[in-house]
Parts: C-alpha cells; structure tokens; sequence
C-alpha cells in the first residue's frame, strides 16, 4: 500500500520536475542567448554557436563533417578527372564515365588549384594554408613530396614540357617560377595585388596573371587591378594591363588559337553612394577580354537588364573555340558565351564604343547565348579532353556538375560522397555565397567578403548621409570574438549586423528569415584568422614563436611604457592598451585623432590586427595605404598611440612586428 | 458598367491561360481546385481580372456589384464563395493584385482628383484598411503586376496623351520608393488557382513616417537619351530648377540647385511630391525641360543616373562632385498631409 503510495507520488512529481526543470533551463538559456547575441531569442539550438562557431578547436575537429567542396578540376584524356577538395584537403580522382571517385589522394591543408602536366602523369595541387604546393603522382595515385611556395599559393600552370611550374603567391605578390625538380631555386617576378590564377598560352609563349584585387587606393580614387602578362621563356614581365574600376579578377583562360583570353570579373561601384541597388548601382559582373596581339583590354558585361548574374569565378574555353563558359559563383549558373559573336562586336566597335561597354546592361544579350542551372556555389571549370562535355565544380553541393555541349544542357552531376548531413555551418556558408537574398540577385555576402575575408574597398553607406562617413571593409576572419561591430561600434551582435538594416541598407531585399540568420552567423563565427605555417595558435607574442631581430625590437616597442627618453607613456597611448592579445583589440571605441572632414563621429571601433598584411589599406576609411602611413602621414601628435620618438629604424621594427601577427 | 475593352481583354487572356473560359460581358463558370466555380459571382460585374493569392486560396478582382454604385475591390475564394467586399477605395479601385507580404495594390482616383482623368496605385491591408498611396505623379497610372524581384510594374499615360498613345511601362517599390522606367526585362508573375505563383521577397522600406523629405541624387545630367543634353559640353548646365507639379494647375516653384561641373546635382526635397525638373543655362534660360513626374518618399534617397538615360545603363563608378556638399535644400519643412499616406510606412 506504500509502496503504492510512493508510486503515484513519483509519477505525479516527476514530470512536474521534469517540466518546471525544462521551463528553468529554457529561461536561462534565453537569457544566455540574449546576453551573447544582444537580441532576443531567436529559434536558435546550440549548435548554432557552439558545435559550429569556431573552426580549429578539438570539438569542431571531431564534429564538424569532412564536406568535399571542390574548388577546381582538370581534366584528362581516357574521361579521367581531377577535383580539388578544398574542406577535405584532398585530390580526388574521378571516373568521369562512371560517375564516380575512384581515388582520395591527401594533400596539404585548404587545397586551392590544379595544374596537371601534358601527359596527366603529374599533378600539382596548390596547398593554400602550408604554403607549398603538393605534387601527386597521378599513376601511383598518391602525393610524393611537396615543393615550398609563397605565403597562400593559389593558381598554378605547367610549362608544357614540364620544366617549369607557376605558382600565383596570394599574399606575396608574386609568381614563382619553380623547378619541380627543385634543383634550380627559380625566381619571383612581381605581379598585381593577390594573384589568383595564372594560364600559358597554347603556344607557350605567354603566361597570364589574374590578380584578384585591386591595388590599395585611398577613396576617391577608383580601384585599378592588373592583369599581368609574363614571357615563361625569358622569365620576365612583359605587360602590366591596368583593369580600371574592376576586382575580383579570379581565373583566366586562353582561346584555342591564343590571340584572346578571358578573365572573369566584378565592377565594383564603390565610390557611388550606395542608396540604391537597381541597375547595377552596387556592382555588376564581367569578363575582361585580352588581346593579346594588338595589346589591350576590355571590359565586357554579363549582366543583362534586370538580371544579375553575381560572382563571375571560372571560365573554361572549348578546344574549338566556340564557346566560352563562365560560372556565376553567386546565382548557380554558367554563362555560355558565343566566341565568334563576341569577336565580330570587339572588331566592329570603335574606341568609344569599346569602353561603353563595360556599364552597358543591354549589351551581352549579343554574345551570352545561354544561362545554365548548376548546383550550389559553381567554381572551377573544365572541359573533357574530346570537348563534348563541360565539368562543374559545384563546390556547395559536393558534385560535379556535367553540361553537354552540343545541347547546352546540364545532364548529369557525380557525387563526390561528402556528407549527407547538411549542417547549419554549411547552410549558411550557402548563404554567404549565395546571391538570392539581394534584390534581383545583384551581389552575395562573398561578392564584398571575397577568400572570407575583405575585399579592400572604401564605401559611402547611405544611412548617415550621402558622401559621408566613407568606411574601409572589415574582414569577416576571426570576427566571432571582436565585437561589437562596425566602425562606430555600435552593432553588438552579428545577429544584429547581418539582420534588418542590412537589407534595408545594402541588399534592399527581403531580410533574412532567423532559421537562415542563424545560420549565417553561425558560418561567420566560424571563420579564424588564417592559419600560418610558423605562427602561434594566438599570434607572434606567443611563447617560443621564432621572431626576427627587428621583430623582436617590434614587439618591445609594441608593448613598451616608456618613451625612448625614459618618460613614461600613459597608458592610454600604449599600443598593447587598445590592442591586447590575443586578438590584439580591448574591443572599445577610442579617438586616434583619425577623423576627417566627412566623418560624424571622432571615435572607431579599435580593430584586431590579426593577420594585418592582408587587410590594406588601413584606419577607417582606408586614407593609410601603409601601415607605416598610419604613423607617418595621420597620427603626427602622437594620438594614435606613441611612435614620434621611435625614428625610421624604430618604426620599421614596429611595423615588422606588426605583419607577423 | 464602364468600358473597359484592354481590362476585358487582359481578363479573357488570362482565363484563357487558365484554359477556362469566361463571357466577357458577364459571369462564367470557371474550374478551379477541381471543382466547378462561378466568377466572378453572380450580381457582380468584374473590372479586372482575379489574381489569386501565394496561397492559392483567395482571389481578388474589381468590379461592380448591382446593389452599390462604384467600384469596389472583392475577395472571393478559388471555389467562388465567401464573396466579400475589400475597400471602396476613393471611388474607383481597379486592378488588384497580391502583394507578397500580404497587402492589396490597386490604381484608384487620388482624393481630391476626380474628374482629372488621374489615376495612382494604392495599397491596403487584406482587410481593407490602411490605406496608402505608392505613386504620387499626375498621370493615369494602372495595372499593377508584380515582379519577381519584388517591385511592381505599372502603366503609366500623361493626361494629356493622345488617344492610342503608348503607355510607358513603369516598376516601383511597393511602398513607393525607386520608381523608374522598367525596361521590361521581367514579365510579371502569373498563377492559377491550382498553381499558386511563387512569392516574391518582401522588400525592406526605408521610409520613415517621420521624415518630410528626400534626396535626390543625379549622378551626371548629360546622361541622356536626350540628343542636346547628351551633347551639352561642360558647362553648358549650369544649374537645375525644380518645380512642384499640381493635377491641372500650373507648377509651383520649388527652387534651384547649382549642377556641378562633373552633371551631378543633390537635392533635398519634400516627400511625396510630383516634381518637374529643368536644366538650366548659366544665364537661367531653359536647356532642356524634363516632362518627369519624378518623386521621393519621405526617407528615401533616390539615385538617378543621367536625365532620361539609356535603360540599360549602370553608373560609373567615380564619387559624385554633389555629395561633397551638403544637399541643396528646396523642401518646405511640413509633413506631409496624412490624407495622402493614411497608413504612413515602416520605420526602421
């Protein structure tokens, strides 16, 4: 009878336990979310944040799923395949007839480009985040060594006889030419900002750089990048084509008879007040046409009135010279464009008319023939050896789309096995690259935030007034930890930066429902600083980290209290006060004496300065285009921190310290 | 019943498309949702074709009903009943059709114009109320149908066009922002009552109730389809005159902003207000009058990007000489009368 009695009392208890214990953890919970979002509560689970919001930790490497995003492919004769894995950092052979991977070859880490030598025995595979390129023998299906390279390879191109290799350098500048053999220790020969991708001619008597940024420029000043024309046989720079208001410059291709080549591109409209979207007010895509016969270059749309085809990424030409084919990494598409229709407008128009083109809507329709549907996130293209199919790296999808070309249609796509589970960091990375959600599809997160990172342009926003308060693009690498955000500082969460004003604002569409707010979020915390051979997890100050002598002398004077004359320095113009490790800012607003004539505020968000080379120019509007400009040209009194004592040596020891973190 | 052979013909193409079949001058009996459906329903003659909802369940269309006088907008479910009367409107609403977020546009009489022969878009709540006004020229502006991006496009006549002149097919934001020459490049979207359209995206509004005011900005005036603008040399347009433009009564001066030498000019003016814009010579005489009709919503900066420029034109990308000055202010400090937005707009 008592024990009965006990029974019902623990049947009724229980579940009045259970549910005033589930109300109690979803109240703190709420709370929680609210304190580190700055927003209500939103249908968020945990692992919005917590499984998913930073890459690198033990958790994230055990949890997060192997996704395969090809990046780039190449193909061979007997339908073989090759796609680069940029999240599986792998080689991933294909049986292109069968539909199907055959082989995952490891590589280094965040694999990047492809370049396979004329008789598909060797493949190079640019190793974005070791800073080498591995080189896989194709037979034996397995890499065999690796050969060193600049900071953050990215394309690469093989001399024909395989003698030579081309490395495009990101973050150096440059392009190595190598000997694979590593005997001869080559050479570097500048190129424009961030080379991207580089292609030898058919001949093999010219290499072409695509470099994907424009150099640093202070607004007004329109944003100029290079196409970079280099003679592989005598080693040297040939032509430096200054591509006028133009980024995003991310692969190039040769027509078959070698006279044109192709570079895909983005107009951005950054020095236009950006109050509206309608008719490419923000930045339209293109293709820059070289002719490299005559010299020069063009700048053609592939926009059409009304219909935006954001991200031009890869172009691929066919072996006839027919067809070239651009992905739209933004809207899911690749552009075809008609070569002999486009050739009889280039010769047809006279000077003034060639450079109208570039803003003229209503011209492509005269030589983009068709729009293909692909899968998510079209990067690198190739086509087969016998020119009757075109590959599609669908790099958000895990597939290889395949495109007929004698029809032009899509006909299939291989499944290069990544994971079925699609995780709310992989829905919004989605996102991020995905143009829907701006009015017309015009741009993407990723056309502003290319590499994840910034784009290194200056824009006049419009809430605070036309032509006012210009500010310099931020990147989106290790931002989970620096809020609050924006310049002013006053955006607490990135709920709040990437919710309502923003399409009010800037894609002038619908907002972001909170399921997908979410998962944008969750894929931008996610992002780190980028991870550098020979860097500590935490930066240069870490323990044990190997400096330079002037390096060293840096980081004193970074972390110095006393002038050089032994006076001391207030704490508030110390540079280790604002900026403390590890992300290197206190995440407040100060005044540093920067503001200019068309600011409205004296006092900026203090900055992280992690990976501080990649993210010229600097201060908030970008006026500085040197980290020493920041001392020497705008901060004359001291007021931003204290280097009038230091001299030139000081100074320099300041600023090589600086580029290490 | 008033005449309206284009709106009977829209009507019977679109039924047509539905592969039903409908008398023009009365009712008939339609197939929707597999069953057999009258529309419009009995007693009431249809001005407009029905538009059925993203939901698929709701039509709405404009018409008389034999037992009030004027038009009325109507809802009516795809199976033909629950008829229910939406808004009067101000006299004459006509050619509804569904907003994304929910909400009516329709062209009616703006108060105070009847008999002007003007007509604008308006848009209201499902339910009939909060009224607003979304194009503010006084012109004839009708057949609203929405884009897939979201704006909506709409036919636009001068009133004093002459008979058979060709409309000029307009788009604008649903809450009246960014109106433009629509090139055409978009068809509206369509559906069936067993094939709801897909919807578009609800666009964000920068309009703010609060504010009396917009800018406006052009980028360079001698971009122009105009031949002796686009051939004005530098200088030429020295400066910009705005007028106020009134339904039947002559413009109302609103002032003059300088036009720098690069052809851009900044304005601010009131919100929601017609405006005719003149280029000037550096002696004040007329270069070029522009028949505009042009107007900013209150909030709302507004870009152009020449005087009448080539639709498919996109801006060069180089800081307008404007924006280093302040906007030239040519707008009286009043809100604007309530009865011309009744439901005011969002606020951010």
């Amino acid at each position: 009878m008592v024990r009965s009695r006990r029974l019902r009392l623990l049947l009724v208890v229980t579940p009045l336990v259970v549910v005033a214990g589930g109300m109690g953890a979803h109240f703190m919970a709420s709370r929680h979310v609210t304190y580190y979002t700055g927003d209500a509560p939103r249908t968020m689970n945990c692992a919005s944040c917590h499984f998913e919001a930073r890459g690198g930790t033990l958790r994230d490497r055990f949890l997060r799923p192997r996704y395969r995003s090809p990046i780039d492919i190449a193909a061979c004769a007997d339908d073989r395949l090759y796609a680069v894995a940029q999240d599986a950092d792998a080689l991933l052979a294909i049986d292109a007839r069968a539909g199907r991977v055959v082989a995952e070859i490891p590589v280094g880490r965040r694999p990047y480009a492809i370049a396979i030598d004329r008789d598909c025995a060797f493949a190079y595979v640019s190793d974005e985040e070791d800073d080498a390129v591995s080189v896989v023998d194709l037979a034996r299906g397995r890499s065999i060594g690796s050969l060193p390279s600049g900071e953050a390879p990215h394309g690469l191109a093989v001399a024909p006889g395989g003698g030579r290799l081309y490395v495009a350098d990101w973050l150096e500048n440059d392009v190595a030419v190598v000997d694979p053999t590593g005997r001869d220790p080559g050479l570097r020969l500048l190129a424009g900002s961030n080379p991207n991708a580089v292609a030898l001619s058919p001949d093999g008597g010219a290499l072409l750089v695509a470099n994907e940024l424009s150099r640093p420029a202070r607004f007004p000043q329109p944003p100029v990048s290079e196409i970079t024309v280099i003679d592989p046989r005598a080693a040297r720079v040939t032509a430096r084509y200054e591509v006028e208001n133009a980024h995003m410059l991310e692969d190039v291709a040769f027509t078959p008879e070698g006279d044109l080549a192709l570079v895909p591109l983005v107009r951005p409209k950054n020095l236009v007040p950006a109050l509206q979207v309608e008719r490419g007010w923000m930045m339209t895509g293109g293709v820059a046409v070289v002719d490299l016969r005559r010299g020069g270059v063009v700048q053609m749309p592939l926009d059409d009135i009304d219909a935006f085809y954001a991200d031009p990424a890869g172009v691929a030409v066919s072996p006839d010279g027919r067809y070239a084919f651009i992905s739209h990494a933004g809207v899911d598409r690749v552009s075809v464009i008609d070569l002999p229709a486009l050739r009889r407008l280039l010769s047809g128009a006279g000077a003034a008319e060639l450079a109208g083109f570039a803003d003229d809507l209503g011209v492509s329709r005269r030589y983009v023939v068709k729009r293909i549907a692909v899968g998510a996130n079209p990067r690198g293209l190739a086509v087969s050896a016998d020119g009757r199919r075109l590959y599609v790296a669908e790099r958000l999808d895990d597939r290889i789309g395949i495109i007929d070309l004698d029809s032009l249609e899509k006909t299939g796509s291989i499944d290069l096995g990544g994971p079925r589970h699609i995780t709310v960091r992989r829905r919004g990375e989605r996102l991020f690259n995905s143009a829907s959600a701006t009015l017309q599809g015009q741009f993407s997160c990723r056309s502003c935030h290319p590499n994840d990172h910034v784009d290194r342009l200056q824009y006049d926003l419009e809430p605070d007034g036309l032509g006012r308060n210009i500010v310099d693009n931020r990147t989106l690498l290790g931002i989970d930890r620096t809020g609050p955000f924006k310049w002013n500082g006053r955006n607490t969460s990135l709920w709040m930066q990437c919710g309502i004003r923003f399409a009010r604002f800037l894609t002038r569409s619908e907002p972001f429902p909170p399921d997908d707010l979410n998962a944008l979020v969750a894929f931008i915390s996610s992002l780190q600083p980028r991870t550098r051979p020979g860097r500590a997890p935490e930066g240069a100050l870490a323990e044990g980290h190997d400096l330079t002598a002037a390096q060293r002398r840096g980081r004193e004077i970074f972390q110095r209290a006393r002038r050089r004359d032994g006076a001391a320095i207030p704490p508030a113009q110390r540079c280790s006060t604002c900026h403390p490790a590890p992300l290197y800012t206190d995440r407040r607003v100060a005044d540093v004496g920067s503001a200019g004539p068309s600011d409205d505020e004296r006092v900026f968000d203090t900055p992280q300065l992690l990976d501080l080379q990649m993210t010229a120019p600097y201060l908030h509007d970008g006026r500085a285009l040197t980290l020493e400009e920041i001392w020497t040209l705008y901060s004359p009194n001291d007021t931003h921190g204290v280097t009038g004592d230091l001299g030139k040596t000081g100074l320099n020891d300041l600023v090589e310290f600086l580029k290490t973190l | 019943m008033k005449n309206r052979p284009g709106r009977d013909a829209a009507l019977a193409a679109v039924l047509g498309f539905l592969g039903l079949a409908l008398p023009l001058a009365g009712c008939g009996r339609i197939s929707a949702g597999g069953g057999a459906a009258t529309l419009p329903p009995p007693g009431l003659s249809a001005t407009s074709t029905p538009v059925i909802d993203f939901d698929g369940r709701w039509l709405i269309l404009s018409g008389h009903r034999e037992d009030l006088t004027g038009a009325r907008l109507w809802a009516v479910r795809k199976d033909g009943s629950g008829l229910r009367e939406i808004t009067a409107g101000q006299g004459d609403p006509a050619d509804p059709a569904w907003l994304p977020d929910g909400r009516i546009i329709y062209s009616d009489i703006p108060a105070g114009d009847a008999g002007s022969g003007s007509r604008s878009l308006f848009s209201c709540a499902a339910d009939g109320s909060d009224i607003r006004r979304v194009t503010w020229s006084p012109t004839r502006d009708d057949r609203p149908a929405l884009l897939p991006d979201g704006r909506v496009r709409f036919e636009r006549r001068p009133l004093d066009a002459a008979p058979g002149a060709a409309s000029l097919r307009m788009a604008v934001h649903p809450d009246g922002t960014g109106v433009s020459f629509d090139a055409g490049a978009q068809l509206p979207i369509t559906g069936a009552p067993d094939r709801p359209p897909r919807r578009p995206p609800i666009l964000t509004s920068v309009v703010r109730a609060d504010r009396a005011t917009g800018t406006l900005l052009c980028l360079d005036v001698r971009r122009s389809r105009l031949a002796a603008v686009a051939a004005a040399p530098p200088g030429a347009i020295a400066r910009v005159r705005v007028d106020r433009l009134t339904t039947g009564g002559e413009p109302q001066r609103l002032g003059e902003a300088p036009v720098h030498p690069d052809g851009s000019f900044l304005i601010e003016v009131p919100a929601d207000t017609p405006l005719r814009l003149t280029l000037l010579r550096a002696d004040g005489g007329a270069f070029a009058a522009l028949a505009s009709g042009l107007w900013v919503r209150p909030n709302e900066n507004r870009g152009c990007i020449g005087c009448h420029e080539e639709p498919q034109r996109s801006p060069e990308n180089r800081q307008p000489l404007a924006v280093r000055q302040a906007p030239v202010k040519l707008a009286r400090s009043q809100p604007p009368s309530p009865a011309d937005s009744p439901g005011g707009a969002d606020g951010p």
